[in-house]
């Protein structure tokens, strides 16, 4: 996908004035506000918490024997382990597998990594039919749009838009009536679906987490359309990074919990699947070729700094969904694959940081999500260093840098910032005496155009600090 | 791409400070926290669980009870055509109840599978599925209609008592564990809950007493 977050602030602005966005939107709030009933009702969700924490550090401190561990034991399974460096290499192992394959079409299940490596355009240019499987991924196909939420890609489009895109796409297909219910909707994109997936030679989907002690991948839906994709076609293809390696099923276990409380409230999703590798003698189901291609793309250089926490991610998307900025503005405005905070943290480190400065800028550091995330990201304090990035590589916008150096020069001159402080406290107490409230403030009118502020009282921060440590010598004597 | 695989685990050490055959230390854990309330029984919380995942559930006393039961589930859901049959349970007396049986994995058209789980979370709600040739996992996901034969004494408290109950991680892990946990569902439809997305709209549970 394209990177556009360097238009995030007029992305932004026509979301908030889109209305079915924003009836969608708003629709989201409620369910993550459902979502943290769920989780604040389970008795021992902080020591899981903790310990996955704990587990994922451990293994990120020695990701390069989990990794060989896991390809070890893959093998051993039967499956092909591929690596791959930039998401270009990824694209060439996924197409030459399915051209050995003679594959006419693929169908695929959502993998973000596969958003990353930009599968589908590679796909596309090699002349391979896809069809998007999870029915999220499934409308958006229709619709020719990323996704724009990491769990739900399609919770931007209002039922509404779903009926218009089915009756438009189906119709050639046959059907003349306008579907308008939901279950109707979906039972013929199931019927629709099913024949796909008998028909394909590939099937493509993620991982959540990979297990080094078996060698097998853990796939999680609530549809099951991943679990169909990795069982009808001959051959399977899943796409992971190299992150997403644990020790052990047990300790994948702790993390699975946990993602399924954190992304939807549920203590584990519909289908929570364990694959090793490809089927065994006299099975009827399954793949006879397994392969896994693991990326990088910039995941080992965030290992060596101040991101490495930033790898514990399991993708449950509570940060976005607490977000106050995400929640109003949607995932596409951030013009990546990873929206919310997550994505201002991910983005800059998987692209560049030139051209997502907007990203850390759009936080409030109100610190929601680094309290909502099950992995205790330190999600602002990662916006911080970013912050500082873009100062150090003069990447701020000038008015910024023109506003902070302006500041800097009052701080580092304590009479004057007095002086200049205690004059503007003055103004604001008279201008705002009648109201004790000001409507309009020069420099800070998108600040004031949502909400008053209050006139300052009585004195300034300062002169209350000098009084009390005043007061407080007085005491000591 | 081996020189990618080379390129990449050198990377990774460069930025770990780590060689190749550097020590590891000890995993931090020997037991895992799971899901739990103490204080309940495992059975009195499964079927709790099994409220909210929206999951159905019948106790017989026998398995051989199974196909009756079986048959009694279609008459009720007005269910028709062969049923796929799992070969770990192709031995019951299904000619009594003149369903036609098909045994082996479900295809495109059977409106039912009947499988056998190999064990049940309390905490979870979850049903564990060892994906074999005696039973195929396509049963699990094709059929809107999902019937598994679970034995009470299968029943565990929580995920993590699951684990060891597994072939030794040496052995493999079979070709899939499935753990089910509820209907196959979607939200993606204008933010509505939907089962049936594109595996079952109903799991029911034959518990064995
Ligand atoms: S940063 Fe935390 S909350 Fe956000 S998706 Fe990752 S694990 Fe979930």
């Amino acid at each position: 996908m394209q990177l556009s977050s360097a238009n995030f602030k007029s992305a932004a602005r026509a979301a908030l004035h889109e209305p079915n966005l924003q009836a969608a939107m708003a629709e989201n709030r409620n369910f993550a506000a459902h979502v943290r009933v769920q989780v604040d009702g389970t008795a021992n969700f902080q020591g899981l918490r903790a310990q996955a924490k704990a587990i994922k550090d451990h293994t990120l401190a020695h990701l390069d024997h989990y990794l060989e561990r896991y390809e070890a034991a893959a093998i051993k399974q039967g499956t092909q382990v591929h690596w791959a460096q930039t998401p270009e290499q990824a694209q060439q192992i996924v197409v030459d597998i399915c051209r050995q394959a003679s594959a006419r079409s693929v169908i695929k299940g959502k993998t973000m990594i596969g958003e990353e490596m930009g599968i589908n355009d590679a796909l596309a240019r090699a002349g391979i039919e896809r069809y998007e499987t999870d029915l999220g991924e499934y409308i958006l196909q229709l619709a020719d749009e990323p996704p724009s939420h990491i769990n739900g890609p399609a919770i931007h489009k209002t039922l509404e838009q779903v009926q218009d895109l089915f009756h438009e796409h189906h119709k050639d297909l046959g059907r003349e009536s306008f579907l308008h219910e939901p279950a109707e909707l979906l039972a013929e994109a199931r019927r629709l679906l099913r024949k796909r997936f008998f028909e394909a030679e590939v099937g493509i989907t993620g991982a959540n987490f990979l297990i080094a002690e078996d060698g097998s991948h853990v796939l999680v839906t609530n549809e099951g359309n991943g679990d169909l994709t990795s069982l009808l076609p001959k051959v399977r293809i899943v796409l992971a990074s190299i992150e997403k390696v644990l020790p052990s099923r047990a300790d994948a276990g702790v993390h699975l919990q946990l993602l399924a409380l954190s992304a939807t409230g549920q203590p584990l999703t519909s289908y929570t699947s364990l694959y090793g590798g490809t089927k065994n003698a006299g099975e009827l189901d399954g793949a006879e070729q397994c392969h896994v291609v693991l990326l990088d793309n910039g995941r080992s250089e965030m290992l060596a700094g101040e991101f490495r926490p930033m790898l514990r991610c399991i993708r449950c998307a509570a940060c976005m969904d607490n977000c106050p900025v995400y929640n109003w503005v949607g995932g596409h405005a951030y013009g990546w694959i990873y929206p919310g905070p997550m994505g201002s943290i991910w983005t800059p480190q998987l692209t560049n940081l030139e051209q997502t400065v907007d990203l850390p800028n759009a936080c409030t550091l109100n610190g929601r999500c680094a309290e909502v995330c099950p992995m205790q990201i330190p999600l602002p304090d990662m916006m911080r260093v970013l912050r500082s990035q873009h100062w150090q590589q003069q990447l701020t916008a000038t008015t910024t840098r023109w506003g902070i150096g302006l500041w800097a020069a009052l701080a580092s001159r304590p009479r004057l910032y007095r002086l200049l402080t205690a004059m503007a406290a003055r103004t604001m107490a008279w201008a705002g005496s009648k109201r004790g409230r000001l409507s309009r403030l020069p420099l800070a009118r998108g600040w004031t155009e949502q909400r008053d502020m209050p006139a300052p009282q009585g004195a300034t921060f300062q002169q209350l600090w000098q009084q009390r440590q005043a007061d407080k010598n007085g005491s000591e004597q | 791409m081996s020189s990618s695989r080379q390129a990449i685990l050198s990377d990774v050490r460069k930025a770990l400070g780590r060689e190749a055959h550097s020590v590891i230390e000890p995993h931090p854990f020997k037991e895992r926290i799971a899901l739990s309330q103490a204080g309940i029984d495992p059975y009195q919380q499964f079927l709790a669980r099994l409220e909210v995942t929206g999951v159905t559930l019948e106790a017989l006393a026998d398995i051989s009870q199974v196909p009756e039961a079986v048959a009694a589930f279609c008459t009720r859901h007005q269910l028709h055509g062969p049923l796929a049959v799992a070969p770990a349970l192709a031995s019951l007396p299904w000619q009594q109840t003149g369903l036609q049986t098909d045994v082996g994995t479900a295809q495109g058209h059977h409106p039912i599978g009947v499988a056998q789980a190999f064990a049940g979370i309390a905490a979870t709600g979850s049903l564990v599925m060892l994906a074999n040739a005696d039973n195929p996992a396509g049963l699990n996901f094709l059929p809107e209609y999902h019937l598994v034969v679970l034995d009470k004494s299968r029943l565990l408290g929580q995920l993590d008592q699951l684990w060891p109950l597994l072939s030794h991680p040496d052995e493999g892990t079979a070709q899939a564990v499935q753990l089910i946990t509820g209907p196959s569902s979607t939200a993606d439809i204008g933010g509505q809950l939907l089962y049936g997305a594109h595996g079952p709209r109903a799991v029911h549970i034959l518990l064995i007493d």
